[in-house]
């Protein structure tokens, strides 16, 4: 049984809907991702969890119980917000023992937990500091630790790692996970990065225009993208539109508004004629000097270098394929002299159906609501 | 370049001076004479003295005039409070049906002419046959500071993170609680900012209650108007002195120490 079932829930704000009929689940001790972009409802799903909101309709079930309509203060539900949301008034360590006051627990054992607690997040030490004083990462922390110390039955994350700089998003998500690992705790992990999601999460719910557009493991939404937002979102890929053609050997074509034949492969079938969008990952297109080229692959095609970007261990292609298109294609490179085009070079670009995913094209039905 | 800056700072400088001579000026102006021995005011400085303040202790109807306006300033500073701060509480966060409707309307006392406003009070207090008393003059003063207090709390409010008492709802605090124990706390200088402007409000005002006043509950503006309708002297600008400088003080701590801007 699933610790955190949401029924088709919704949210309706004055006229607009946030939240459009949406499930998503969590196992005991997983951690799930809402990803999407902003203002795709990810916020507003977790709102409705820590009971902030209620939901216009739909259900949502906390480890066997409906907690549709209990107040967020008897959830027993431990949240991080996006701006750490710490007491200002208050010490690191009153912030922390806050929760353990609401639930009247002794002096004596009250210090133990918030003791522990702060251990746990590296910040012993500090517990006579106020938030002022502290560091945007120590004070997320902080907030970390406010709310796995009253062994909340859940553990919200609002955009964890959003505020901080590169270097220490990367160590905090580490922490993050180890944290929940060890805690055994079931997680709502939000963020509009999916590569975070892609590392982090046990589960992903793609999140789009109010909708859970996919709800499937980490490889499954990368590898397996059921919507043409997921396909576009999840990962660096090229996107072109254009028709479903002919299937033929387990391969479907695809000829694209410019005008290309495409082959590919589709995930879902999708019969001839179908507005679709093919997907190429980035560095699964290869760029070759126009005449060496000894590939045979069947999506060739010829084009042009326009940009050049060097990315440290890997070089990125910005290439223009017939007149309109634009393709951007990135190969591993040990070192600066393995670059082995130059801007302006015209050149040969190439995939292999297996790597081009054929997905039919949802944004001709929705538009996209940001 | 640094010329013509100098220049423009000097200019800048000269220009707020003067008007802070026209703002502040009528009050240095009564300050001095409060301490010139001639008996008439205003006039020439003669010489100085402290004896037109000292004569305030002969003057008991005045002291009993302060006293009226520091209980009804207190009261109305108070209910005002109790009831302006959750009017600013609830206008910080939450949008409703009206909202701009229901400030203006809130804010009304801020723009109404005070003289229309006492004078609608005390045609209510005979329609109701309630003789104008002390409790009518404290409560038409509520209304009329209580807007004060709903300012002060807003740009109080304003910095406040909506997030925190949300916090606080998670880790299992009720309503009550959050207010007592987060919203008040952090809000505390502008609740303390809002009952001493409203306090200020309250003590100078003069014509709300001109209407409302009895021999019994006579405030300080009232006592000095009525003394001033006889005559003007030195004594009258020492008791006038004494206000402005408690008004200035009391305005100072509000805007330094509390640091909540009143006016911006």
């Amino acid at each position: 049984m699933n610790w955190l079932e949401v029924k088709n829930v919704s949210k309706q704000f004055s006229g607009h809907l946030a939240v459009d009929n949406a499930s998503f689940s969590a196992k005991e001790g997983d951690i799930i991702c809402l990803v999407g972009p902003s203002g795709c409802g990810k916020t507003t799903a977790l709102r409705m969890i820590a009971g902030f909101e209620t939901p216009t309709s739909g259900e949502i079930w906390l480890g066997g119980k409906e907690v549709s309509a209990l107040p967020a203060h008897k959830r027993n539900i431990g949240i991080t917000f996006q701006n750490y949301a710490l007491f200002p008034h208050m010490t690191v360590e009153a912030n922390v023992a806050f929760g353990l006051r609401m639930r009247k627990i002794g002096q004596a054992d009250s210090r133990a937990r918030v003791a522990a607690a702060l251990a746990m997040v590296r910040l012993g030490g500090l517990e006579k500091r106020f938030p002022n004083q502290l560091s945007g990462g120590q004070q997320q922390r902080v907030a970390l630790a406010r709310a796995i110390v009253i062994e909340p039955v859940m553990l919200l994350l609002d955009e964890p790692l959003s505020n901080l700089d590169a270097k220490l998003r990367e160590e905090m998500r580490v922490e993050i996970k180890e944290i929940q690992s060890r805690l055994k705790i079931t997680t709502v992990f939000v963020t509009h990065d999916q590569e975070e999601a892609l590392t982090i999460a046990d589960r992903i719910a793609v999140m789009h225009a109010g909708r859970v557009v996919q709800e499937d493991s980490p490889v499954g939404v990368f590898e397996k993208p059921q919507h043409s937002f997921v396909a576009g979102f999840i990962g660096q890929s090229n996107l072109l539109r254009g028709t479903v053609g002919a299937e033929t050997d387990g391969r479907v074509t695809m000829r694209t508004d410019t005008g290309l034949e495409l082959r590919g492969r589709a995930i879902k079938p999708v019969p001839p004629g179908t507005p679709a969008i093919a997907v190429i990952r980035h560095p699964r297109i290869q760029v070759d000097r126009k005449g060496t080229s000894e590939t045979t692959l069947a999506n060739l095609f010829p084009g042009r270098v326009e940009l050049i970007n060097y990315l440290g261990d890997a070089v990125q292609y910005v290439c223009a394929l017939g007149k309109t298109d634009r393709i951007i294609a990135t190969a591993a490179i040990a070192n600066a002299d393995e670059i082995a085009l130059a801007a302006g070079e015209d050149v040969q670009i190439s995939w292999a159906p297996g790597d081009c995913l054929i997905v039919e094209d949802a944004s001709m039905i929705e538009n996209d609501a940001g | 370049m640094k010329g013509r800056a100098l220049w423009t700072n000097l200019g800048a400088a000269l220009w707020l001076a003067l008007i802070y001579l026209y703002v502040l000026g009528p009050a240095v102006v009564v300050i001095i004479g409060s301490f010139n021995t001639a008996t008439s005011f205003p006039s020439d400085f003669e010489g100085f003295t402290l004896g037109w303040y000292a004569q305030l202790a002969e003057h008991g109807e005045f002291l009993d005039a302060l006293f009226v306006s520091i209980q009804i300033g207190f009261i109305a500073a108070f209910i005002g409070s109790i009831v302006g701060i959750p009017v600013a509480l609830a206008l910080a966060r939450y949008e409703f049906r009206l909202k701009g409707a229901i400030t203006a309307f809130i804010m009304a006392p801020l723009i109404l002419p005070q003289i229309v406003l006492g004078m609608a009070m005390l045609q209510l207090l005979t329609a109701v046959q309630l003789p104008a008393t002390f409790a009518g003059l404290a409560l038409i003063h509520a209304v009329f500071v209580m807007p004060y207090v709903v300012r002060a709390m807003l740009s109080c409010l304003a910095g406040l993170n909506p997030s925190v008492s949300e916090a606080a709802a998670s880790l299992g605090a009720n309503a009550w609680q959050r207010f007592l124990l987060i919203t008040l706390p952090i809000t505390r200088a502008g609740i303390m900012a809002g009952f001493i402007f409203a306090f200020i409000m309250s003590f100078i005002n003069l014509p709300l209650s001109l209407f409302l006043t009895t021999p019994t509950s006579t405030t300080l503006p009232i006592r000095m108007f009525a003394y001033m309708e006889s005559r003007i002297d030195p004594f009258i600008a020492a008791v006038g002195s004494l206000t402005v400088i408690a008004v200035i003080a009391g305005s100072f701590f509000i805007e330094k120490v509390l640091k909540v801007r009143l006016l911006a």
